[in-house]
């Protein structure tokens, strides 16, 4: 088959996996069936099933991918509307957060570093708090595998999402604030559908804490990735 | 063109940018809006080719597959307890 022609259809097979694993999702609602994770999958296999190399693949990927850029800008629309609505203990969240964004790299990137991973992994790391679109375009400058941070970031917001919760109570944490706070600084995209589970407070302060995280991490993973090197 | 050397991803600052124009009202909200929300919609589909790059590096993966799975995990235990106590203690102080 034409190179072209291979590329586009790979791009309707994603936008038509993606569309399946959405429906499923909402149907079950189960954290580890994330759509983007069971699309990525399910593509890994369907090209491992036809013998399609991974470039040829990325003739019709690149397409999508191309619109990874202006989402991560469109984020700032979401991101000034929830700031907006913060009126109170704007210097108590505000530590919070930046504690949470240079802990939750230094522990990546500190373990990674201590357990022998080599740099380009180590590099890669450096972004797992910061949300999964947020984490390929740092991790791209950074010069490391952004499928990595990608996948990493997916994974662990799943995780995060549904053992967040228990985890907070376990240590004592009970404020819908910091409850929010937590899981869409920890957990992301998934972390803060879950905390809107949980109630409107949790909810709004989860995607704000998210959008807010990504931010402070694209700033300090340069700094870190440095120290580390 | 490239203003600094930080290497800061262009899209990060451009986000940046937006809330803080969207933020001050300088952009109006009308006039962003609905193409913000489409694009944010479906973020996860646009990351996915990303991920689907993974399986161009199985080997250097496979050989730090424990120190990635331990390192991640560990970060996010860490986000979670850090920001979680420390805003729950800061908020009590407020």
């Amino acid at each position: 088959m034409n190179a072209d022609l291979t590329g586009a259809l790979w791009l309707v097979v994603t936008v038509a996996v993606y569309a399946v694993a959405r429906a499923m999702y909402a149907r079950v609602r189960m954290s580890l069936l994330n759509p983007a994770l069971v699309t990525i999958v399910v593509v890994i296999g369907l090209l491992r099933l036809t013998g399609t190399e991974w470039t040829a693949y990325d003739r019709g990927g690149h397409l999508i991918a191309f619109w990874l850029g202006p989402a991560v800008v469109a984020l700032g629309v979401p991101l000034a509307l929830q700031l907006a609505t913060v009126r109170r203990n704007v210097v108590g969240i505000a530590t919070a957060l930046l504690a949470g964004a240079l802990v939750g790299m230094l522990v990546a990137v500190g373990v990674a570093w201590l357990l022998g991973a080599p740099p380009v992994v180590v590099r890669s790391l450096a972004p797992r708090s910061a949300t999964s679109s947020i984490a390929i375009a740092i991790t791209t400058r950074l010069g490391g595998i952004p499928a990595l941070s990608a996948v990493v970031s997916i994974v662990t917001g799943a995780i995060g999402a549904g053992l967040g919760v228990a985890l907070l109570r376990l240590v004592g944490v009970r404020s819908a604030l910091a409850t929010g706070l937590a899981l869409g600084a920890a957990a992301h995209g998934f972390g803060t559908a879950r905390a809107a589970d949980e109630g409107e407070v949790e909810g709004a302060s989860a995607g704000m804490a998210m959008g807010v995280v990504g931010v402070l991490t694209a700033l300090l993973a340069p700094v870190v990735v440095a120290v580390f090197r | 063109m490239r203003l600094t050397h930080a290497p800061v991803p262009g899209s990060v600052v451009g986000m940046l940018a937006l809330t803080v124009l969207v933020e001050t009202r300088v952009l109006p909200l009308a006039a962003v809006r609905s193409a913000a929300d489409f694009l944010v919609r479906y973020i996860a589909l646009l990351f996915v080719p990303a991920g689907v790059a993974i399986v161009v590096y199985g080997a250097v993966l496979r050989q730090s597959l424990v120190a990635i799975i331990v390192a991640a995990v560990l970060s996010l235990v860490a986000v979670l307890v850090v920001v979680g106590r420390v805003a729950q203690h800061l908020e009590g102080d407020a």
